[in-house]
């Protein structure tokens, strides 16, 4: 759910940021199964629109309960995410994506500062304390981004008319494979919607559950 | 007949002090910083499982199996000291309720100090542990009762995404003062629970999609080892020690035997939520001693984990 909020909040920035345009594209994005995929992240490119001055350059990634609130998120390249950590034991968040290696040691509360992301690409984040935490953050070269939610709908509003080319992203895609495009027609007024079918890499998520030991005695 | 055996008892209130002293001491060398950031959990393991020779009775006539319930409550508190290195001190309590042999119901209480160090960054780095504990136990029959302590050292590493393999050594005392008043005949020597044993384990967890894991275990424990059987067991041409096992009762005997004991598992183990986990898992046990004397064993286990 944390996803929908990212997604819906980036579809209202687009909304306030474009008024003056009128159509909205909806990419349904669906697994081999039928089954709505969340978390996927689908960015138009070579728009040519420009990036708004008031655009938001920078982004939070929380923890609590030992997990990234946010699994994933999508920024645009330049943007700087602080990852404040609200719960009572330290955290040591870390990335050996190539796109972005970063350490930031045991901490409690705020890190010093935040880590600015320039490059475009995606980033895989871990903690080095709990090893279930995993989180990622797509950077993208446009700002005109969203986030599958619940239902497999990734949601960018108010575009002026015309062939837009368009990038999707999601984890379960493996390494390697993550992006693939496809053009999309936006017309005037309207919703355009596009299905995109994944087939999702099966993944190893480190258990967090735990597992009985030997009694040596 | 004579049994010699020339061990002291272990004093109990030794080892406790040796443990209070380590455990203040592990807590004095912390960072302020790092105490107030203490990470403690809390593990409530709860165990059904079937013993097929509760005694390690090497011969059919004295082998009798039973079922027994396994409560262990424990916390952790660790402490990350820099990048990749923890100290961690815990609390330990453990009950066990047998079916029918009550003389092995179990209380047992204790603390433990732990080091660990990863070596760099990320899930697939490697890690060792370093533990020790003590507890004291008390069983319903007396002859068993006393302190157990143990340090261990452990290595593990996910070789790949879904495979992890650990190796282990650990080395276990316990002692069970001598109970003149357990003996069945003046010439025994009692002390058949002071015991030391040396285990080398090797395990590898092998990781589903579904967050489900199958390990598999070896281990070779070499060491002493008790043994039950009503008088005329091969074990008295070996043990070491005898005593009348008021723990087992029915008659029977104890013996503390040399042994080599070999033993093999499996385990499957699904999670029921982020924090708890339910396991079904058996081991076949088989232990080696002098003048051909062998046991068996095979347990089978139902556990439930949370932690909190
Ligand atoms: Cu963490």
């Amino acid at each position: 759910m944390a996803c929908t909020k990212t997604g819906v909040s980036i579809a209202v920035m687009l909304s306030l940021s474009h008024a003056a345009y009128g159509g909205d594209l909806e990419v349904l994005i669906r697994d081999e199964a039928g089954n709505p995929v969340e978390g996927a992240v689908v960015e138009l490119i070579n728009t040519g629109l420009p990036q708004p001055a008031d655009w938001p350059q920078s982004a939070v990634i929380d923890q609590i309960n030992k997990e990234f609130v946010e699994p994933v998120i999508a920024i645009v390249a330049g943007t700087s995410v602080s990852f404040p950590n609200s719960d009572d034991v330290h955290h040591h968040v870390y990335s050996f994506s190539p796109t972005k290696r970063f350490e930031l040691p045991l901490y409690t509360g705020d890190p010093a500062a935040p880590v600015v992301f320039e490059t475009p690409g995606v980033v895989t984040i871990g903690c080095n304390i709990h090893d279930w935490m995993v989180g990622y953050i797509y950077i993208g070269e446009s700002h005109l981004m969203a986030i599958s939610d619940m239902e497999g709908v990734g949601k960018i509003v108010d575009l002026p008319a015309g062939t837009y080319t368009a990038r999707m992203w999601h984890k379960g895609l493996g390494v390697g494979q993550e992006l693939t495009e496809f053009t999309v027609e936006v017309p005037a007024a309207g919703v355009a919607q596009h299905s995109v079918s994944l087939t999702e890499q099966p993944a190893f998520a480190t258990r967090r559950a735990p597992l009985p030991g030997l009694r040596s005695y | 007949m004579e049994i010699k055996v020339n061990r002291d008892s272990k004093d109990p209130h030794r080892s406790l002090i040796k443990s209070a002293v380590v455990l203040l001491c592990v807590l004095l060398l912390q960072p302020a910083s790092s105490l107030r950031a203490a990470e403690s959990d809390a593990i409530l393991s709860v165990r059904l499982a079937h013993h097929s020779n509760v005694p390690n009775a090497a011969d059919d006539f004295n082998t009798f199996s039973d079922r027994l319930l396994q409560v262990d409550y424990n916390r952790d508190w660790r402490f990350v000291t820099s990048p990749g290195n923890w100290f961690s001190v815990g609390l330990l309590t453990q009950g066990d309720l047998w079916q029918q042999t009550s003389g092995m119901n179990r209380l047992a209480a204790g603390v433990a100090v732990g080091y660990s160090h990863k070596f760099g960054l990320g899930p697939e780095a490697p890690r060792l542990n370093l533990r020790s504990q003590w507890l004291y136990q008390e069983f319903d029959g007396s002859v068993r009762s006393g302190p157990v302590h143990s340090h261990s050292a452990a290595l593990s590493r996910w070789i790949a995404d879904n495979i992890q393999l650990s190796g282990s050594w650990s080395w276990t005392a316990q002692s069970a003062p001598s109970r003149r008043e357990l003996l069945a005949n003046p010439a025994f020597d009692v002390d058949v629970f002071n015991q030391e044993q040396q285990q080398l384990t090797i395990q590898a967890d092998y990781l589903l999609y579904n967050s489900h894991a199958l390990s598999a275990h070896l281990s070779a424990t070499d060491g002493d080892t008790g043994a039950s059987a009503r008088p005329g067991s091969a074990l008295l041409r070996i043990g070491e020690a005898i005593a009348r096992d008021n723990g087992i009762d029915r008659g029977y005997l104890a013996y503390r035997v040399e042994a080599r004991r070999y033993a093999a598992g499996l385990q499957w183990s699904m999670p029921l939520s982020m924090d708890s986990s339910l396991s079904l898992g058996a081991e076949r046990r088989l232990a080696r001693a002098d003048a051909g004397v062998r046991y068996r064993e095979t347990r089978v286990h139902l556990d439930y984990l949370k932690r909190f």
